[in-house]
């Protein structure tokens, strides 16, 4: 008799506990419900990120409910990339519209800066200035300048900027 | 809430973070890199959801690409300058991360340039701010590398 509504709640209990985690923690989701759409790679990256965070085997994805064709992508822009590892930090999103801007896109920014900023740039913090000091910026920013010519600097002067030792 | 659109011809529809669902033609949605690989199985019915994209990023993605002049780079310029000049810093930050986000053609540059002119001759509490960088430096440390790029410094705006 007493084992009845015990056992309901050990099988109920895993389950939305997973599903929070995995609200919480899943960086890239997409879920697909209508049947056999191929799997994207978006998704694949999912399960990866997924995995390396929970160091979970990536788990059902057909326990989906069938709402009908809502392809959800959500993506916590999360790019802590330089300190992976201390992921668990606070992750405070407001509705899912994370107002922080990512790793990436700073540096996507930084690096069209004029030289004359990267003594700013290197006292942002410690990754920063690393990423100064290892010369890691001025590759970077070479690749940028081939991509795009659009900076807004004379195409001559590019070849000034990596001239002068930092 | 799901089938509400209606079954006009092949636009896709894309739903924001707030609600609001905007429909696009497949040639616009294709310049949107992060949405493209779900655009061949999508029909009128399906509704792609960008849970980190408010309704007033993608009117202005929107509205960039299609108002993007096909033709002359300074026709380009002129309409990529006006169409930043009316964006605060905070807007034009949350359009960054939207836009980083989808994978904009064109949109990431504008606005990573348009950032980079932002910052330039901001402090350094300014663009920590700005990008949410947490300083880990010890205060010894910053002073040091304070010093050793005193001259940068100079003349730096205010905030």
């Amino acid at each position: 008799m007493l084992e009845g509504p015990s056992f309901l709640i050990a099988r109920d209990l895993p389950s939305s506990c997973e599903q929070e985690t995995e609200w919480i923690y899943n960086s890239l989701r997409v879920m697909e419900l209508s049947n056999n759409k191929r799997r994207l790679e978006l998704e694949e990256v999912a399960v990866l990120r997924k995995s390396r965070r929970l160091s979970d085997p990536p788990k059902e994805r057909e326990e989906g409910e069938p709402q009908m064709n809502i392809l959800d992508l959500s993506l916590s822009l999360n790019f802590n990339q330089g300190n992976d590892q201390n992921n668990a930090s606070d992750q405070s999103d407001s509705g899912g519209l994370i107002r922080q801007l990512g790793r990436d896109i700073s540096i996507n920014c930084l690096l069209r800066c004029s030289r004359s900023d990267y003594g700013l740039i290197s006292l942002l913090n410690r990754s920063f200035r690393s990423l100064i000091r290892s010369g890691e910026i001025y590759r970077l920013r070479r690749q940028v300048m081939v991509h795009y010519s659009g900076t807004g600097l004379p195409v001559s002067n590019q070849g000034a900027l990596y001239i002068i030792a930092p | 809430m799901a089938e509400k659109a209606s079954p006009s011809s092949n636009s896709i529809s894309l739903k924001t973070v707030d609600g609001k669902i905007f429909k696009v033609s497949p040639a616009i949605a294709n310049q949107m890199l992060t949405i493209q690989p779900l655009i061949k199985d999508s029909d009128s019915s399906t509704i792609i959801s960008l849970p980190d994209v408010a309704a007033f990023h993608l009117t202005k993605i929107i509205e960039y690409l299609e108002g993007k002049p096909a033709a002359a780079p300074s026709a380009v310029d002129a309409f990529e300058a006006q169409f930043v000049k009316d964006l605060s810093p905070e807007e034009l930050k949350g359009l960054l991360i939207a836009v980083g986000y989808l994978k904009v053609n064109g949109l990431v540059d504008l606005m990573a340039n348009t950032v980079a002119k932002l910052i330039e001759n901001k402090s350094v509490e300014y663009v920590r701010k700005f990008f949410g960088v947490v300083n880990d430096f010890t205060p010894a440390e910053e002073a040091k590398c304070r010093q050793e790029h005193a001259w940068a410094f100079d003349g730096v705006d205010e905030d």
